[in-house]
């Protein structure tokens, strides 16, 4: 049976008449990345609130590890580590003062202390300024370090609210790495709030798409990108037959076909497959060199997800 | 214990590294210093051992000190946006608030060991031909409880209004007023009073000698401090805090 990390059965918090959260209900097995998606204001940080237990939820529950959020808050929070909104540095101490501190909140012993906040600046690559107050340093730079310090005490569950934001490129794919490897290899559980679906696509095992406080799915990356797909397909190649369109138009779910020089445009019923007619192009003599459908992305499966919650 | 001790820790090294300030304040604790700790017991000679005045003078200069820092303590956590991130980690409510006094406190009652000690040896230096001069050890006490019990007050004070207020510039306005409520009420509750109740008081006062006069002073601090530690205690909500 799968191990649940994370577990929220109609989780609601209102703050006054507003719904910020409103029955949220979903499961977060162990060692999979999470990914929660929703534009600004849509619930996400009051949702890892609420996980943390920092908030208490107006009405359903939510257990962290089997430790319910509202009386087993400090535990949680013993086994979690958490880069939220803003970095939250504390820019008069230098890199190794604010990873010390992060330690000695977690009771860490003196010679565990060292060799981790050392391994920690290494691995993110600021060993060398370690001595430097953060007050000068870049959003970038103070963002590993602050997603160094939530990962110190390797906690099996970390939750990180917009981790790449105001990083480079390259510090973006090296984290991003970094978080899949934590994932695999360590079986950590990476709760994560990002507005990159691409970086959510390439990271996440499951994602949870969140609008005005309502869950509207949770699931695969790859199944909700294919809910987005379009329905209009293009096969490229060459020595298409005359009769391309009406050959086509035969088939079982194809709703219309157009050979147009050196490729036919079909428009398919939903659920049709592109395969048989590719098949059947390359028994009728064409020589096929591409075939692909439009779309197919997780950003256009967000947003057809957006606009229908917008239309609800 | 652990706990306190690590939240004490990251608040002493914030006072330290306050690099704006620490110039200022330097010359700030040079100039009390040299009031206090050089010029005072010079003027005074052996008598500055048993001054009064000079428990009311330390028991200010703990407070003003020990409120110093308890300003930032939740507001500034705040306007830094590190508060929410501080109440993440599994460190308890009461840890935070008391690591974040006992350094106020700390803070305060150091800086005031810090005259006294220069303020003996200046005594000795400029009086003390006999031999050595020292305090007798009742006074003694009085001279380490005062200010401790007083940087307890204003650091109780200070963080209770710092756990309400949105802005670093806000608490320090209203402690600013609230040292200020501190200061005159006793005189306001006097002339509030009648005269048949204050009569027999100030009689009464009058009559006491000063060690147990100090004595009720300090009782009643320690009352006061034990009182505002425990209602910031109570008023110390990670939820509310969170969304302040």
């Amino acid at each position: 049976m799968t191990e649940i990390a994370l577990r929220a059965d109609g989780l609601t918090r209102t703050f006054g008449a507003f719904r910020a959260v409103d029955g949220l209900g979903f499961e977060v097995p162990v060692g999979s990345v999470f990914g929660f998606l929703g534009p600004n204001g849509a619930g996400k940080t009051t949702t890892i609130r609420l996980l943390l237990g920092l908030l208490e939820p107006s009405a359903g529950r939510a257990e962290v590890f089997g430790l319910d959020t509202r009386t087993r808050s400090d535990e949680i929070r013993r086994r979690t580590g958490a880069l939220l909104e803003h970095p939250g540095l504390y820019e008069r101490l230098t890199a190794e003062q604010n990873l010390e501190f992060a330690a000695r909140a977690r009771n860490m012993s003196a010679t565990e202390r060292r060799s981790r906040i050392e391994e920690s600046l290494a691995r993110i690559g600021l060993l060398e300024r370690r001595h430097e107050a953060v007050r000068g340093w870049s959003r970038g730079m103070k963002q590993k370090l602050a997603i160094a310090r939530a990962g110190l005490h390797r906690p099996p569950l970390i939750f990180l609210d917009e981790p790449t934001a105001g990083l480079d490129p390259e510090a973006a794919a090296t984290l991003r790495d970094d978080l899949a490897t934590l994932a695999a290899r360590d079986g950590i559980t990476i709760f994560l709030t990002t507005h990159n679906l691409a970086e959510a696509e390439r990271l996440c095992g499951l994602v949870g798409v969140i609008r005005g406080g309502r869950l509207l799915t949770v699931s695969h990356p790859d199944e909700l990108r294919l809910r987005g797909a379009g329905q209009r397909a293009e096969i490229i190649g060459r020595h298409f037959p005359p009769a391309t369109d009406t050959l086509l138009s035969a088939l079982p779910g194809v709703l219309n076909a157009c050979l147009e020089g050196e490729r036919v445009v079909v428009d398919l019923a939903p659920d049709a497959r592109l395969a048989p007619l590719v098949r059947l192009l390359i028994e009728a003599g064409a020589e096929i060199e591409e075939a692909r459908r439009d779309g197919g992305t997780l950003e256009a499966a967000y947003l057809a997800l957006m606009a229908e919650a917008g239309v609800a | 214990m652990s706990q306190i001790a690590a939240v004490m820790w990251k608040e002493s090294r914030e006072l330290i590294g306050a690099r704006g300030t620490r110039g200022r304040d330097g010359v700030v604790g040079l100039f009390f210093l040299g009031i206090f700790g050089v010029f005072s017991p010079w003027v005074h000679g052996v008598s500055w051992l048993e001054m009064p005045i000079m428990l009311f003078a330390y028991g200010f200069l703990a407070g003003a000190a020990a409120a110093a820092p308890t300003i930032e303590a939740f507001a500034g956590e705040r306007e830094r946006h590190t508060l929410e991130t501080l109440l993440a980690t599994p460190l308890t409510d009461r840890s935070i608030l008391l690591g974040k006094f006992f350094t106020a406190v700390l803070f305060g009652w150091g800086l005031v060991l810090v005259i006294v000690a220069v303020g003996l040896v200046s005594v000795n230096v400029f009086h003390g031909h006999d031999g050595l001069i020292f305090y007798r050890p009742l006074f003694l006490a009085w001279t380490l409880l005062v200010p401790l019990l007083a940087a307890g007050l204003y650091a109780a004070v200070g963080i209770f209004i710092s756990l309400r207020a949105p802005t670093v510039r806000q608490a320090g306005q209203m402690l600013g007023m609230s040292i200020v409520v501190l200061l005159i009420a006793p005189v306001i509750v006097m002339a509030l009073l009648p005269e048949a109740w204050v009569g027999p008081f100030l009689d009464h006062v009058a009559g006491l000698d000063t060690d147990r006069l100090i004595l009720r002073v300090v009782a009643l601090l320690l009352v006061l401090d034990g009182l505002l530690v425990r209602a910031a205690l109570r008023r110390f909500r990670r939820g509310r805090l969170v969304l302040a």
